[in-house]
């Protein structure tokens, strides 16, 4: 009976994720315009946010004890993660302060099943939320090439679960901090876009075991 | 006329105070805009080895540039208007009914806040400065005296390209489109993050060209001891005079573009 209930769970999941991804490729065909000046600002947003960054390591040759291209590699591994994040959580999913400031938490609290279920699945958005996903893999791959990374199965493993996981610390961390709304919506709506940004910088700083481990 | 009358004064402390009416949690924010000004000073400790100095910057130079960056940055970005707030919601329109110019509701309301920020970030951080391991002053009077005309220069400046941005909501009805180029352009260009000396590939004599650089480069530059100030404050008077008949022009002529719904 357990073992049932649980496969319909995760039948359930899939559909429901399957629907999210379609209606998030419906808002995108609705209005293509709207969308694609939406999808270039992000693009053109993480450029600008990493260029800064880039050019420094340019000037000095690397930041400190990580060379250009190591620089490179952190940077491409943070709009990744923000690129999954945005595409698993997107909709103010992530942001969750907004939701609950907004009193849109309400919508999803009479919703005919468990929170977490809505929680996990209404912010699929792999069509509007992967404009960080492109330029984060392709910063990467650049710095993988460069660096002569010895690219091993295990070790792509371990940087997907590392990829995950730091994406899951980030919306940690905004659930934490962005649970303030529920004493201070007003307040509180915009306080998990700081505690976003300001984990997603420090989130390079674990990732940076997994590229040393690879070296010789 | 009482002082306490002044209808610019007024609107001003109404939203200095509301800072605390509306927002309980604003410790929060700054606080993690102290996280932010220190990472910053300990990234250019790791960047800057030894004595080194480049482009003409010593590692006492960044510091004490990005620490008069972070304590300045509300004005040196120019971004709490609230005009993006405004057209996303709707209530651009209501604005239009009050007797005060827009421009100068949103002036004033902008320099309200920023008198916030001030008293519970900037000058507590100025304060700490030397905790910090940062000189806070700048190396001569001629640097002290004009840091505040360059400064009211930059707010001009920022002021202007904030409404010029927000014309460009008009034509492209998308607040979203605005606010991202106008981030994306300033964090690069503006030379409040980096010195523009700093860039690579001699980008950073190009950048102090733009109208950019006359927010936040050319004040900051000036304050670190710049030989080159008059030529700076000349730069920025003069994009002041470009861009602000640019801006009142797109106003103008835009305005019946807009269409609001809310508000």
């Amino acid at each position: 009976m357990a073992v049932k209930n649980v496969l319909r769970t995760i039948g359930r999941l899939g559909r429901l994720l399957l629907l999210y991804a379609y209606m998030d490729l419906m808002w995108m065909a609705r209005d293509i315009r709207y969308f694609l000046t939406c999808y270039i600002s992000d693009v053109f947003l993480s450029i600008a946010a990493v260029t800064s960054a880039l050019l420094l390591a340019e000037r000095f040759n690397g930041i400190g004890s990580w060379s250009k291209f190591e620089v490179l590699f952190l940077l491409g591994y943070v709009t990744t993660v923000k690129g999954i994040a945005e595409s698993l959580f997107g909709y103010n999913i992530l942001h969750i302060s907004r939701r609950l400031g907004r009193g849109q938490f309400d919508h999803t609290l009479i919703q005919p099943q468990p929170v977490w279920m809505s929680l996990l699945t209404e912010g699929f958005s792999p069509f509007s939320g992967s404009a960080l996903l492109f330029p984060g893999i392709a910063l990467m791959s650049w710095s993988i090439v460069s660096l002569k990374v010895g690219v091993s199965s295990g070790w792509f493993t371990l940087l997907l679960l590392n990829l995950g996981a730091s994406a899951l610390v980030i919306a940690a961390f905004s659930y934490i901090w962005g649970s303030l709304a529920f004493w201070a919506p007003r307040a509180a709506e915009e306080l998990s876009t700081p505690a976003v940004e300001m984990t997603k910088q420090l989130s390079i700083a674990a990732h940076s075991r997994l590229y040393q481990g690879s070296q010789p | 006329m009482l002082l306490s009358d002044n209808k610019y004064l007024r609107t001003a402390l109404m939203e200095t105070t509301g800072q605390v009416g509306d927002n309980p949690l604003f410790a929060v924010y700054y606080l993690l805009r102290f996280l932010r000004a220190a990472v910053l000073l300990s990234v250019w400790r790791i960047v800057f080895v030894g004595d080194q100095t480049v482009s003409g910057m010593s590692l006492e130079t960044v510091l004490t540039y990005t620490l008069i960056a972070e304590a300045f940055r509300q004005p040196l970005e120019c971004r709490d208007t609230g005009v993006g707030t405004a057209l996303w919601e709707g209530s651009i329109a209501t604005r239009m009914l009050r007797p005060m110019g827009l421009f100068t509701q949103f002036a004033t309301e902008m320099m309200g806040r920023w008198l916030f920020g001030f008293a519970f970030f900037s000058t507590p951080l100025l304060l700490i400065a030397p905790v910090l391991g940062v000189n806070p002053l700048p190396p001569n009077l001629q640097s002290a005296l004009l840091f505040p005309v360059s400064l009211v220069l930059s707010v001009s400046v920022g002021l202007a390209l904030e409404f010029i941005f927000g014309a460009v909501v008009f034509l492209s009805q998308s607040v979203y489109l605005a606010s991202m180029l106008r981030d994306a352009t300033v964090t690069l260009l503006s030379g409040a993050l980096i010195p523009l000396a700093l860039l690579p590939w001699g980008l950073g004599s190009v950048f102090e060209w733009t109208p950019f650089a006359s927010m936040a480069s050319a004040p900051l530059q000036i304050y670190t001891g710049t030989d080159q100030a008059l030529l700076l404050i000349v730069l920025q008077a003069t994009w002041s005079i470009v861009l602000w008949p640019l801006a009142f022009y797109l106003w103008t002529t835009r305005r019946e573009r807009l269409v609001t719904y809310g508000g």
